[in-house]
């Protein structure tokens, strides 16, 4: 039995030259990154300098499963995909459930990177030792669900995969890296399915049979009794387990926060995707991720009309999203998450950037020449499947340039479509509209993959009491939703290092990092997850240490985007949110973002996290703080540090 | 009749998990002027018992922050001591939510 959860190797392939290495998992990234998202950050910044683009062969493609996936941890189930993004061109990573990271882990590897690009399509093959590059030609063109097929028909029904469909191999920016086929999970942001597509990687075959230790098991069964008994008590979880992820349907009904029809309406016809109409008419299956008690995943299947047949995993932000584009026919919802999977998309990118088209076909600078035929109007949910269909293709001239993502489909139809685009960083926005609530736009503004819902806890001001804020964050004012100013910038930048440990260590967000008091949301974000992992590694972790290493990797994170050249002003939600008020009545109609407010509190969270407020660039003493001197070193060589840490001119 | 005989009659929407311990989404309740939503709170729990009141308080004393009133689509979030004291009249909606959303 392995003395602790740490397998203690790196496996990298190079795909240009067919070099199959092990290296060391050695200190330099344990006890400063300990896992998941902290060590792919530090590879990614290390290994891949602003001089290497996103489908340069010298971008790395790093899969890195959470610090305690595999242990029995509940809800340990992450893994992190991480590459320089080709939708951001920043920092980029995505993160999802499923088994596979456990079955990497269980072959003996903690970390596997790829670099280089491979002549032909190939696929890696994992069997624990037995580590080969081999011929992928015959998958050339397979959805996601076929090749996991074909792998467990070939390799037997213990193998996990990663893949990517059709349009992670087409490059399309919008591409995710999909696990153990289409309804498992999917790291589906920053276009890193068209990393691996770029690489000529169409899968990884995985096969682990060995221990993943842990190295105090009396203390885990402690943490876990605890765990236990804090979702017992916490009104979080039962609608969870019930509806899964659509019950976030209720949240953006009563605060009219709906963005639907490219993020204009705030309020907007959801009766007909009621999470119960979702459970009693369509669900098919209630599951879990990895080792997971909340059990929030759900499959669906239409039964009827012109859709039967067809099934799928879907979250609430692929509801979301259809609503993005108009439509509210839950079984083309179904259908679209479907083909998603399927062909390998984020259904939020997509959803987003045919938004934004259809919003120029609205205002006819797109007309049915440029779409070919399709009357790509809000609603229209033939449209929006075809035009998905398309972009995984890359098929005729518009979803060519769709499938570039928002940004760059703006910037390429130009005549005025750039104030339709609803981006932050290049990465389309996700989830609530964030009209009226201060935290959630600034969030949205500061996530370091672009516009992002779990990069932090946008909704952390919703759950606390004033004596908490004022304990925490030092004014009660930020417990106040719509007109605290003071103290959320603190809040902020606190929500960010917190969740960040949740990508560490691969525990779900769902599980740990949501919560409906503040007191149950550390309990289970840091208290247990410190003590999970503790017992798991043999470590002596603080709770302080805990946050601070959070906090350290996005603060990698940061210095990555710095090095790319991103300052405060790539730190902003779109136009529309401070100039349009949101449609469609309701609680939140007329409202918008208050510029003022908007900026204090970014000021605020920039001096919390010792960045210049000014440039929002990284200050060295913020960065040494955190042990991270040698990347000081490296930005104030490139000139990237403020004018007052290194006297260089920014 | 004086105020403070009269029935404040209110339609309450519960949102999950409420709705699963009073068995309906829907349900009405009587109480005696002048009410507030803190005593709308306290008499579902009178009503549907220890379920209700773990979901409303948690395993403290105070109501859970992340509950929302809308007292006829009027939100008052419940993070607050004094928000208790919010009034409702007779023929209000009042609808209680966890302000959760997530992903």
């Amino acid at each position: 039995m392995a003395k602790n959860s740490y397998a203690g190797k790196i496996l990298r392939v190079d795909l240009t030259t067919g070099a199959i290495t092990t290296e060391e998992l050695g200190s330099e990234y344990i006890d400063l990154f300990l896992g998941g998202r902290g060590i792919a950050s530090k590879i990614l910044y290390e290994e891949v300098p602003p001089e290497v683009e996103p489908f340069d062969p010298a971008n790395r493609l790093i899969f890195s499963p959470g610090a305690l996936i595999g242990t029995g941890v509940p809800a340990a189930s992450r893994t992190t995909v991480a590459a320089r993004s080709p939708l951001t061109n920043m920092h980029g990573d995505g993160h999802s459930g499923a088994s596979w990271g456990a079955e990497l882990k269980r072959a003996g590897y903690d970390v596997l990177i790829f670099q280089g690009k491979a002549e032909r399509p190939v696929y890696l093959y994992i069997d624990n030792d037995t580590v080969e590059i081999r011929d992928a030609a015959h998958l050339r063109g397979q959805f996601t669900s076929g090749v996991h097929s074909w792998a467990r028909k070939t390799f037997g029904p213990d193998v996990c995969t990663v893949s990517i469909g059709p349009a992670g191999e087409n490059l399309v920016r919008l591409a995710g890296v999909y696990h153990n086929g289409a309804d498992k999970g999917v790291s589906a942001r920053c276009g890193l399915g068209a990393v691996m597509g770029s690489k000529n990687l169409k899968a990884i075959v995985t096969r682990g049979t060995g221990d993943i230790g842990v190295a105090d098991i009396a203390a885990l069964k402690a943490a876990y009794k605890d765990y236990l008994d804090t979702i017992a008590v916490d009104p979080y979880v039962p609608p969870a387990t019930k509806y899964g992820t659509c019950r976030f349907m209720g949240h953006r009904v009563k605060f009219g926060i709906h963005g639907a029809e490219n993020w204009r309406y705030g309020a907007y016809p959801w009766e007909t995707l009621d999470p119960e109409i979702f459970r009693s008419d369509y669900q098919v299956k209630a599951g879990a991720c990895l080792a997971c008690p909340v059990r929030c995943r759900r499959d669906y299947r239409v039964r009827t009309g012109p859709y039967a047949g067809v099934t799928a995993k879907l979250e609430w932000e692929t509801i979301a999203r259809s609503m993005t584009c108009g439509v509210t026919n839950p079984e083309a919802v179904i259908a679209w998450s479907n083909q998603c999977n399927h062909y390998g998309l984020d259904t939020e990118g997509t959803g987003d950037t045919i938004a934004f088209a259809m919003e120029c076909f609205e205002n006819g600078i797109l007309t049915e020449k440029e779409t070919e035929g399709l009357v790509l109007e809000f609603g229209n949910e033939a449209a929006w499947l075809e035009m998905t269909r398309r972009i995984a293709l890359r098929q005729g001239e518009l979803a060519n340039i769709l499938a570039e993502g928002t940004k760059r489909a703006a910037e390429k139809i130009g005549r005025g479509s750039e104030r339709f685009a609803m981006h932050v960083k290049g990465g389309e926005m996700t989830a609530g509209d964030p009209r009226g609530m201060p935290v959630r736009a600034v969030s949205y503004a500061t996530s370091t993959r672009g516009s992002d819902h779990l990069r932090s806890n946008p909704y952390i001001e919703e759950i606390m009491r004033p004596e908490e804020a004022l304990q925490w964050f030092g004014t009660e004012e930020a417990a106040d939703i719509k007109h605290g100013v003071r103290g959320k910038g603190k809040m902020l930048k606190f929500s960010e290092d917190f969740v960040t440990i949740g990508d560490i260590l691969g525990l779900c967000k769902f599980a740990y990092y949501r919560s409906a008091t503040f007191p149950y949301l550390y309990r289970k974000g840091v208290h247990l997850a410190t003590r999970f992992y503790n017992a798991c590694t043999g470590r002596d972790l603080s709770e302080e240490e805990m946050l601070m290493a959070g906090e350290r990797a996005f603060n990698v994170e940061k210095a990555y985007n710095t090095r790319c050249g991103a300052t405060r002003a790539d730190d902003v939600i779109p136009r529309r949110f401070f100039e349009e008020p949101l449609l469609g009545g309701g609680p939140s109609g007329g409202a918008v973002v208050d510029l003022e407010k908007f900026d204090a509190i970014l000021t605020e969270y920039y001096e919390d996290r010792r960045w210049d407020p000014d440039t929002g660039l990284p200050t060295r003493a913020g960065l040494e703080r955190l042990g991270l001197n040698a990347i000081a070193d490296d930005l104030e060589a490139r000139g990237k540090l403020p004018v007052s840490d290194c006297g260089k001119v920014e | 009749m004086s105020e403070q005989r009269r029935a404040v009659n209110l339609s309450v929407h519960l949102y999950p998990p409420l709705n699963s311990a009073a068995g309906s989404d829907r349900v009405q309740i009587a109480l005696d002027a002048p009410a507030t939503v803190g005593d709308a709170l306290e008499a579902l729990v009178a009503r549907y018992g220890a379920e209700m009141r773990r979901y409303l308080y948690g395993d403290g004393d105070t109501v859970v922050p992340a509950w929302t009133a809308f007292v006829n689509d009027v939100p008052v979030q419940l993070n607050r001591d004094e928000a208790l004291q919010t009034p409702v009249s007779d023929g209000d909606e009042l609808a209680l939510i966890l302000n959760l959303a997530g992903g």
